[in-house]
């Protein structure tokens, strides 16, 4: 996918601004706090548009105007979307047209091979579980919109068990109503592990390797989708198919029963599994270094960004602030990573070292400097 | 802002209707304000009649102003079949169909522990007595397919069972006369599914 031109107004900190892209390489310079972020933001909510991933409308407004507007051009697939996304505040409404079409929201469910990068994807690595499900979650149903269905189902199915678990500890004549609960949490939850199971893998292979290109001489980074049924992990071992595991499912439900009706809710299913990183066999988030776990995260993005490659097309990768915490190395080693998007945006603050930011093989990058606000195409030299 | 208590009482009980927002309640005053009087009159008794005559079949819940709707009075009826159907609105759109020649039953919505629905508020109890008469020979549930609907479903399926009678779930897939390429991934996944051998 390639994004060729956007233009945003009213926009975070963007009266009006207009960038043109390349295939390959685009550097946004600029001090903290003058709209970097903004722009690669203004990015993902045009490529987002009307679908499930969540926007905080109210807040990309600029200060003091009542609406934002973007609009953008890119090519996938060979086919070019002519986007726009307006927001009116006062009426929280918000429109989304496509090649001049208006969407109905949600509607637009063509999903854009985009990975992002922000800093807060380190907590990945560093954070709890939750966190870990949500990035699962999230790339998943990007990924395929019968895995998001069947998470709302789940998810739906989820909340009504727990409500009965919580309500038959003082009228436990409630219990009997739990059974058809777990059957749709069973075949749900089923396909939602299988799914993840066969996603990760995917990823972890590559990932692994990618590791090995930015630590040459580094530790083996393995990364385990740990799953709360019985056998604890199913990484490495041959894909178990969903009618087997929902199979080991039902089972785990009916072992667990007692203890869930103790505590009061869902003890097992795919909303209790973890994501797990290994460097040499020991767990990243306990003893590797700050530079490690960016590390580990940039070769996970990377793997993100290669799978969409071999199963889609090459997509947009899209990087905030990932050179902090890494040495000189590292970053020129990173970048052969990217080798694998059509498209790299990626924002930087120093001017250190910068003519050396090529992506091999490809023309030189190009540069766009913010200042406040306001965004000028500039010479790498 | 109305300046006379009485359209200010008629608006707001405009907008206790589904769909109703405040504009929309308005503007039915001002069309209220503007009908010839012997009309309003019409329309309020309608709205109280219906109210006060329409009520639950007792052997289907479908809504009727009789102590039996006409469908479980109809001798032509066959008793052995049974429609389990989530509202009453469901019943005329099968009728409709003309492929149903048996009685229904009427849940009033779907199992929901989060909005306090359980087998009671449906009146389950009330339809597996009516299995347990014997008489029903097959069950089909036609609830809808949302979680909440299949799980409903699993729980007559589980509770009927066991008094003999044959449970059957409604088919899900494609819309007749529409080309597949306009169907949406979870109606076909459905449909796939529920794929049948040609015989």
């Amino acid at each position: 996918m390639l994004l060729r031109e956007i233009r945003l107004q009213n926009f975070r900190n963007y009266e009006k601004a207009e960038l043109c892209f390349k295939p390959g390489l685009t550097l946004i310079r600029g001090a903290n706090g003058q709209g970097k972020s903004n722009l690669l933001e203004a990015i993902y909510s045009l490529c987002f548009a009307g679908s499930f991933r969540q926007v905080r409308d109210e807040e990309m407004v600029r200060f003091g105007s009542s609406f934002y507007y973007l609009c953008g051009n890119l090519l996938s697939n060979e086919l070019s979307y002519q986007m726009e996304v307006g927001y009116a505040a006062l009426q929280k409404r918000k429109v989304v047209k496509v090649n001049g079409n208006i969407e109905k929201r949600g509607k637009f469910n063509r999903v854009f091979p985009v990975v992002f990068f922000v800093p807060e994807d380190l907590e990945i690595v560093r954070r709890g579980p939750e966190e870990r499900r949500r990035f699962l979650d999230r790339e998943l149903c990007q990924l395929s919109s019968a895995y998001a269905a069947d998470l709302n189902a789940y998810r739906r199915a989820l909340l009504q068990k727990n409500r009965l678990l919580r309500e038959q500890r003082h009228s436990p004549a409630l219990r009997e109503l739990l059974s058809p609960w777990n059957r749709q949490l069973v075949k749900y939850g089923s396909r939602i592990i299988a799914y993840r199971n066969q996603i990760i893998q995917r990823w972890a292979e590559k990932a692994g390797q990618n590791y090995r290109v930015l630590f040459r001489y580094g530790h083996k980074l393995e990364i385990i989708y740990h799953c709360s049924l019985a056998y604890g992990r199913l990484g490495g071992e041959p894909a178990a198919d969903a009618a087997q595991l929902a199979e080991l499912m039902s089972r785990e439900i009916k072992a667990r029963e007692s203890e869930e009706r103790a505590r009061g809710y869902a003890l097992v299913g795919p909303h209790r599994d973890d994501l797990f990183f290994f460097l040499d066999r020991r767990e990243a988030r306990k003893f590797a270094s700050h530079g490690q776990q960016r590390g580990i995260v940039i070769a996970l993005k990377a793997a993100q960004v290669q799978y969409y490659g071999e199963t889609m097309e090459k997509p947009l990768f899209m990087i905030d602030d990932i050179f902090s915490e890494l040495d000189e190395e590292r970053r020129r080693q990173c970048l052969l990573l990217f080798e694998a998007a059509a498209q790299v945006l990626m924002t930087v603050t120093g001017e250190n070292k910068e003519t050396e930011l090529y992506l091999p093989g490809r023309e030189a990058a190009s540069l766009y400097i913010v200042q406040s606000g306001t965004v000028k195409e500039a010479k790498l030299n | 802002m109305l300046f006379s208590p009485a359209l200010n009482r008629l608006a707001e009980a405009f907008r206790r209707l589904p769909g109703i927002g405040p504009k929309t309640a308005l503007r039915l005053v001002y069309h209220v304000l503007s009908m010839e009087e012997s009309a309003v009159q019409e329309m309020a008794r309608a709205l109280v009649e219906a109210r006060r005559r329409v009520r639950e079949c007792a052997s289907c819940r479908n809504l009727t102003e009789e102590e039996n709707c006409p469908i479980c009075r109809d001798p032509r009826r066959d008793p052995s079949s049974l429609c389990v159907v989530q509202e009453p609105r469901d019943v005329p759109v099968i009728e409709k169909s003309g492929a149903f020649r048996g009685r229904y039953f009427v849940l009033h919505g779907a199992l929901s522990p989060v909005e306090g629905r359980g087998p009671a508020e449906l009146k389950i109890p009330l339809l597996l007595q009516i299995l347990s008469r014997g008489e029903v020979k097959e069950m089909i549930i036609a609830t809808n397919p949302t979680v909440e609907g299949d799980a409903t479903a699993y729980y007559l399926a589980e509770k009927a069972r066991p008094l003999g009678v044959k449970v059957m779930r409604i088919g899900f897939g494609l819309p007749v006369g529409g080309d597949l390429e306009y169907a949406d991934e979870l109606t076909l996944k459905r449909a796939l599914e529920a794929r049948r051998e040609m015989l």
